[in-house]
């Protein structure tokens, strides 16, 4: 028997998986009935579905998701009584992120010791900042003052919006983080070709060290010590970028 | 609203096994799941506001490990020179994995990851994760009829494969 609209291959997948529609169905069902072409045709697109969903499953038993699973037990902080703001919950969230980070140091798995220093965290965290982390948020200059205000509070060092002014890098987001129980002040820019780049502080009790360049799991960054407090740019940008910015901030700051 | 908290950080650890396997199936490469699981879950958590409450959080979250790896990871990778993504056989499958499988299920676990990346996702979202041809057009952004043709040419391909495969060496 032919059909006057011709089967196609979407139709007999259809078929299989049972979600034609009842009348388009019956007139498959009886053209098989008699067209030896067709069969073959459905037996060319028969799978073992039952076989897929079992390697998959088998698969999923053996995910490494330990450490992350630990962090969602551990790595968070208790909420605090009544609501949460929701600038408060994206620190909260952000210093469950620096947790992963450090956990899950360039995705390798490794758990690494809490002793590594603070540059790599940072790095650890930036990796995951894309330009959509950012680009999306609104440019409310009353909030992005009042969270600058908050976070540079917590670090205890004085912080302006007009000390954060970096020519050609674009403020996005002022954010407390925290590393090894000290507050962590992060400062999220995009810069003209809209990568992320942060600029990052946190007390270190360090000697005072000029502007310095380096890599930390592969991100150039610029770095440097004042008044027990260390500093770093840092971002997916060139150096020279980052090195320039950094110059701008160890001035302002 | 700690109750709603608690409650997305259970959600989320539940759902990160599937999550991961989710991610190696885009990315075809052990390690890059592990980074995509975890930008998704930050991500995720900072955007849970926006998840509506009819929304399911699986679909959700493979959404926002979807959208990431498609603007940003994979054109990163791409950047980087190391091509487009071909599954690593040897990186696939870790041997507690293996262990677990039989020849004719390693066979068509590397069947499917061996499909161009669409045709593996679309096979992925139907077969093992329950998706309906219309939820899974929706999860990829492309008309039902795209993914009934992509559905079409991966079952073509994985029956091939696993032609003359006797029914008794498929038991599991």
């Amino acid at each position: 028997m032919r059909l006057a609209v011709p089967i196609t291959d979407e139709e007999l997948i259809a078929y299989l998986d049972d979600v034609l529609d009842p009348a388009r169905r019956r007139e498959i069902g009886i053209a098989l009935e008699s067209d030896e072409s067709l069969q073959h045709r459905l037996a060319a697109l028969f799978i073992d579905k039952d076989a897929i969903k079992a390697a998959f499953d088998a698969v999923a038993r053996t995910a490494p998701v330990q450490h992350m699973q630990q962090r969602l037990d551990d790595g968070w902080e208790p909420s605090q009584q009544g609501g949460l703001s929701s600038w408060r919950w994206s620190r909260i969230a952000a210093v469950f992120a620096l947790g992963i980070g450090l956990g899950y140091a360039g995705g390798a798995g490794v758990y690494k010791s809490r002793d590594q220093n603070w540059h790599e965290a940072v790095a650890n965290y930036q990796v995951l900042y894309v330009t959509g982390t950012l680009a999306s948020l609104p440019a409310d200059m009353e909030s992005q003052r009042n969270d600058i205000a908050a976070v540079s509070a917590k670090l205890g060092l004085s912080i302006t919006p007009e000390a954060l002014r970096v020519p050609g890098l674009g403020f996005k987001r002022a954010q407390l983080l925290q590393f090894q129980g000290r507050p962590l002040a992060q400062f999220a820019y995009l810069d003209a070709d809209d990568v992320p780049v942060a600029f990052c502080a946190t007390r270190t009790g360090d000697a005072d060290s000029p502007v310095k360049t380096g890599r930390f799991h592969g991100l150039p960054a610029a770095f440097w010590s004042r008044g027990g407090y260390g500093f770093m740019v840092i971002g997916a940008a060139r150096v020279e970028e980052l090195e320039h910015a950094a110059g701008v901030l160890a001035k302002q700051i | 609203l700690a109750d709603k908290t608690d409650a997305f950080r259970e959600g989320l650890k539940e759902l990160l096994p599937r999550l991961w396997r989710f991610c190696l199936v885009l990315t075809g490469n052990r390690s890059a799941a592990d980074d995509l699981t975890q930008a998704a879950c930050v991500r995720a958590l900072e955007r849970r506001h926006q998840m509506r409450e009819d929304t399911r959080l699986d679909r959700w979250v493979f959404r926002i490990a979807q959208t990431i790896w498609l603007n940003d990871l994979r054109a990163a990778k791409i950047r980087r020179g190391k091509g487009m993504m071909q599954p690593e056989e040897a990186d696939l499958i870790d041997p507690a994995a293996s262990a677990e499988l039989t020849l004719y299920l390693a066979q068509v676990l590397s069947g499917v990851m061996e499909l161009p990346e669409a045709q593996r996702m679309v096979i992925f979202l139907v077969c093992v994760e329950g998706y309906s041809y219309k939820e899974a057009a929706e999860h990829m952004g492309v008309p039902i009829g795209t993914v009934m043709s992509r559905l079409a040419a991966a079952r073509a391909r994985l029956s091939a494969m696993t032609e003359g495969v006797p029914v008794k060496d498929r038991e599991r």
